[in-house]
């Protein structure tokens, strides 16, 4: 009480900004580790909004644990002297618990006139220090026995909980931490510590990781072999290997291929710090805050991950944040959905009412009649056209809206064929054969297509339905609703064809490149056509009397005219700008194609070319184009990437491998391998490890894979060189 | 040692169609051709004493045509090298021409010049081969003279007079007649002129200016 009277009676200054001869209040955050850390750049977000412009703020980075011991301590004592001689520091925020301990240590030398707020700093971390009255905070709560319950419960096949720590300061206070609290599991799960292991060998072992395992961890800044991480970076590398599925205490974790954790935004921990600041800027006393005892937290969770791991939805804890979540058509219309669901109903029991009543059939009428009405007024309100269908009459009812949206006639009798007439060409078999598997299989569907209205536009439809029993389960009634989509898919298209305009030029520059290798390819079956046509023109009349000879020069001519025009088909499908084609197609066989292409490159390069290929591998649906273009690049690339090496060192494997849902094509070299520093940012734009490469072509090939619904991951091999590997999904 | 047999077109392309249809070509003008997948193939197969030429791929797995040219170099095997490319590669084919290779051709190539190139090809081998087999027998007569007789010769095919000659050998005239009439016997030559060109073919020029200035 008394030093803040003191502080008063030193300086002071006014949080409302300031008139003549008064000064703006002086902020100074320290911040425990560097500036870039993501939990970091989210609690500064969090405090600035909170301060605003009622005071100046200052931010330092103390750096730990890339900096420490006495002595650093010291010169950061004397650099904050000296360089806030001049600004009186109102209030000194410590971001983390290694902040907290150096203001602590070294404020008498520093800022001793100054309250301190504390944030980002754990409750755990809190229980040995006895703080004076003027440093205050909020703590935070990483609730780690909320979070292992969750595991436990999202995977009940858990016998193993992996614990992952590093070997800062930092890293084996978190260990010692998570040593005490994981006691409380121990007759449930068997806790399993990997604590400072080098970064390889860890990775390994999370890779070999059983179903039976479930990992948590806080990430790391050292590893055993003494490299820095920041621990997002740390936690990214674990789940981009780890086999089993991964925990953590920290928000900004998120998105790094976790599955989620009780947690504390760091926005909320900065802006909880923002507000204390405020009101000791205003003059409250440090005593009087009555502050709360921790930030609240909750469960959140990456909804990718949820699904990768096929975590049962229902589980989830109430509250639950799913980020990463796409909504789906029925989620983006709920409140629409849910108010036709009911009028459908209404409709049936009013229907089933006036059947039990045998009241008159006009009655009846009428009382349908009134419904529909009802029921197409708000289809029409939520922008979607109602329709049944029963196919055994053949009658085809609609709401104004749908036949608006179909370009039809109001009282223009229609029927499943008349509709089927609108849709475009191109769809119609799959829109029929998707309506007939649903009839039999009697579930819920749903298909986009497009209809052609008679003055030739074209739109997009979404129709969703479901076949329903009617007439004591005797015939099929298919009800459902149909949305126009067309200004959503017109966007997709064209963020499409701009993507395929770019693949294209790629494709074309990386064509040119290999020009002289497919020029020798087209050359090697046109000099056997020659050499066999003039063979058999200047020895045509010895010839005659061979008929069987000349028989066999024929059969060679064709059978060399075969190959070159395949050749010939296969590179302008390469050169075409052609719309998108999905097809099915059959990896194996387009390894063989793409390998044909490049055997002359490959030769001149002395790479000799393995082929591993899985028998039996079941198709994908796709572009072959595109993924030609993706091997393509690849292979090419992996043959640059040996150019340093011996040649009989250069080696280029092509695997497939076939897994439940998806097939995996390797792309193996044993070159140098990509640099550690660019193996996260390879797929970006203009990254490329070759001197003249542009360095668009791997981020195509990433964007053409992600575009098939699959991913493509670039490893360094443990011996050497490099592996790129794309997963597509096994066409259902 | 004087070949004698039938030239043989060598034929080393990796691609089974293409040696199918060339050696068919060659045989329609009654060249014998031996083909083979590599070039490794053809080393192991392959008399260096056997005349012909050699029709070759410039792009091989394995052992490339560019390195085969310089191995036949190496080992002095005359062989006629005639190069077969799928590309027009400028670089490449200079590099080919400059190492000695009798001719360079671009796939797809027509009868007529492939046909040429090897007749040409084949006659430089067998004049390579005579010439060679030329040197030899010089070489053999040569063997014969004796050091003085050796010494002579070099003197007269440099055009000296027997006087001159003599006196520079401290002997007198009627004493380089005698050499001089051995070494017309020896070199089995009947005249002046003709002892001059078997000299020449032999690499014995004129005298060096070295041995002038000495005098």
């Amino acid at each position: 009480m008394i030093r803040s009277i003191a502080v008063l009676a030193v300086s002071i200054c006014f949080a409302q900004g300031a008139a003549a001869g008064q000064r703006t209040c002086n902020v100074l955050v320290l911040y425990a580790h560097s500036r870039l850390l993501p939990a970091n750049i989210e609690a500064d977000r969090g405090l600035n909004a909170a301060i605003g412009g009622s005071a100046d703020t200052y931010a330092e980075f103390l750096d730990i644990p890339r900096f420490h011991g006495e002595s650093y301590y010291q010169t950061i004592v004397n650099y904050l002297r000296g360089k806030y001689a001049g600004r009186p520091i109102d209030v000194v925020v410590a971001g983390g618990t290694e902040a907290l301990l150096f203001v602590l240590h070294q404020r008498e030398q520093l800022f001793p006139n100054a309250p301190v707020v504390y944030m980002g700093v754990s409750r755990y971390d809190l229980r040995g220090l006895a703080l004076p009255a003027d440093v205050v905070g909020v703590a935070d709560e990483y609730d780690f026995a909320v979070t292992v319950e969750q595991m436990l419960r999202f995977h009940p096949k858990a016998k193993r909980l992996v614990l992952v720590t590093g070997t800062s300061d930092w890293d084996r206070a978190w260990e010692s931490r998570l040593r005490n609290e994981v006691s409380r599991f121990q007759n449930r799960v068997q806790p399993e510590f990997l604590s400072g292991l080098p970064s390889d060998e860890l990775l390994k072992r999370l890779g070999s990781l059983g179903d039976d395992a479930v990992v948590f961890t806080p990430g790391y800044f050292g590893d055993g072999a003494g490299q820095v991480f920041t621990p997002r970076a740390s936690v990214e590398k674990m789940a981009a290997v780890a086999a089993a599925p991964i925990y953590s205490p920290f928000m900004t974790f998120i998105g790094s291929g976790i599955v989620g954790g009780q947690m504390a935004g760091f926005e909320a921990t900065g802006r909880q710090a923002g507000e204390i600041v405020n009101r000791l800027l205003r003059g409250e006393p440090p005593s009087s805050l009555n502050l709360r005892q921790v930030i609240p937290s909750q469960f959140h969770v990456d909804w990718r991950q949820v699904m990768r791991w096929g975590i049962d939805e229902d589980l989830l804890p109430p509250g639950t944040v799913a980020h990463f979540r796409e909504p789906s058509i029925w989620e983006m219309h709920r409140t629409e959905m849910a108010v036709l669901l009911a009028m459908l109903l209404a409709q049936a029991v009013l229907i089933a009412g006036l059947l039990v009543e045998r009241r008159s059939r006009k009655r009846l009428g009428e009382a349908l009649q009134e419904s529909e009405a009802r029921l197409s007024l708000s289809a029409t309100s939520a922008n979607a056209g109602l329709w049944h269908w029963e196919p055994a009459t053949g009658h085809l009812w609609a709401t104004d809206k749908a036949r608006e949206m179909f370009g039809l006639a109001l009282e223009e009798n229609i029927s499943f064929g008349r509709l089927l007439a609108i849709v475009h060409p191109d769809d119609r078999d799959r829109l029929q054969e998707t309506m007939q598997k649903a009839l039999r299989s009697k579930n819920d569907t749903r298909a986009e297509y497009r209809i052609l209205l008679p003055d030739g536009t074209v739109r997009w439809i979404m129709s969703r339905g479901r076949a329903l029993s009617i007439s004591h389960g005797k015939q099929v009634r298919v009800v459902g609703l149909s949305f126009d989509i067309t200004d959503q898919k017109v966007t997709e298209l064209r963020a499409e064809q701009d993507r395929a305009r770019l693949a294209h030029l790629e494709r074309v520059a990386m064509l040119s490149a290999l020009s002289a290798s497919l020029a020798h390819e087209l050359n090697q079956p046109l000099t056997a056509i020659l050499a066999n046509a003039e063979a058999a023109q200047r020895s045509v009349t010895s010839l005659l009397e061979k008929p069987t000879e000349l028989v066999e020069i024929f059969g060679d001519i064709v059978s060399d005219v075969r190959r070159t025009s395949e050749h010939i088909r296969s590179l302008r499908g390469l050169f075409k700008r052609g719309e998108l084609q999905i097809q099915s197609v059959d990896m194996n066989d387009l390894i063989n194609k793409v390998a044909g292409l490049v055997a002359s490159d490959l030769l001149m390069r002395h790479v000799s070319l393995v082929k591993n290929l899985a028998s039996l591998l079941p198709t994908i649906e796709g572009d072959r184009v595109q993924l030609e273009q993706v091997l393509l690049n690849l292979v090419v690339n992996a043959a640059q990437a040996m150019e340093t090496c011996a040649p009989e060192q250069r080696r280029l494997t092509i695997r497939t491998e076939a897994g439940k849902a998806e097939i995996r094509v390797s792309v193996i070299d044993s070159g140098e391998g990509v640099p550690a520093e660019q193996l996260d940012k390879i797929f970006e734009p203009f990254v490329s490890t070759k001197p003249e490469g542009l360095g668009i072509g791997l981020m195509i090939c990433h964007s053409i894979i992600r575009a098939h619904g699959g991913r493509l991951t670039a490893t360094n091999n443990p011996d050497r060189g490099a592996t790129f590997c794309f997963a597509l999904p096994i066409q259902a | 040692m004087i070949a004698i047999e039938q030239p043989t077109v060598y034929l080393v392309d990796d691609d089974p169609a293409i040696r199918k249809g060339l050696s068919r070509l060659l045989r329609t003008a009654n060249w014998r051709v031996d083909a083979f997948a590599s070039c490794e193939e053809f080393m192991l197969g392959h008399d260096p004493n056997a005349p012909g030429c050699l029709l070759l791929d410039v792009m091989l797995p394995g052992l490339n045509g560019l390195e085969l040219q310089r191995r036949l170099a190496d080992d002095g095997n005359p062989l006629p090298i005639i190069f077969l490319t799928g590309q027009g590669d400028i670089p490449m084919s200079v590099r080919a021409i400059k190492a000695g290779a009798a001719d360079f051709l671009t796939k797809p190539v027509g009868a007529d010049t492939l046909l040429r190139a090897v007749s040409d090809a084949i006659e430089r081998d067998r004049e390579t081969r005579r010439s060679r087999a030329n040197v030899a027998t010089i070489e053999q007569r040569l063997a014969r003279l004796t050091p003085r007789e050796r010494e002579v010769l070099t003197h007269v095919v440099s055009g000296k007079p027997n006087k001159t000659i003599a006196a520079e050998l401290g002997t007198v005239e009627k004493t380089v007649k005698v050499h001089r009439a051995h070494v017309m016997a020896k070199m089995r030559v009947g005249s002046f002129a003709e002892l001059v060109r078997l000299a020449a073919q032999a690499g014995i020029g004129s005298l060096g200016p070295s041995d002038s200035v000495d005098e």
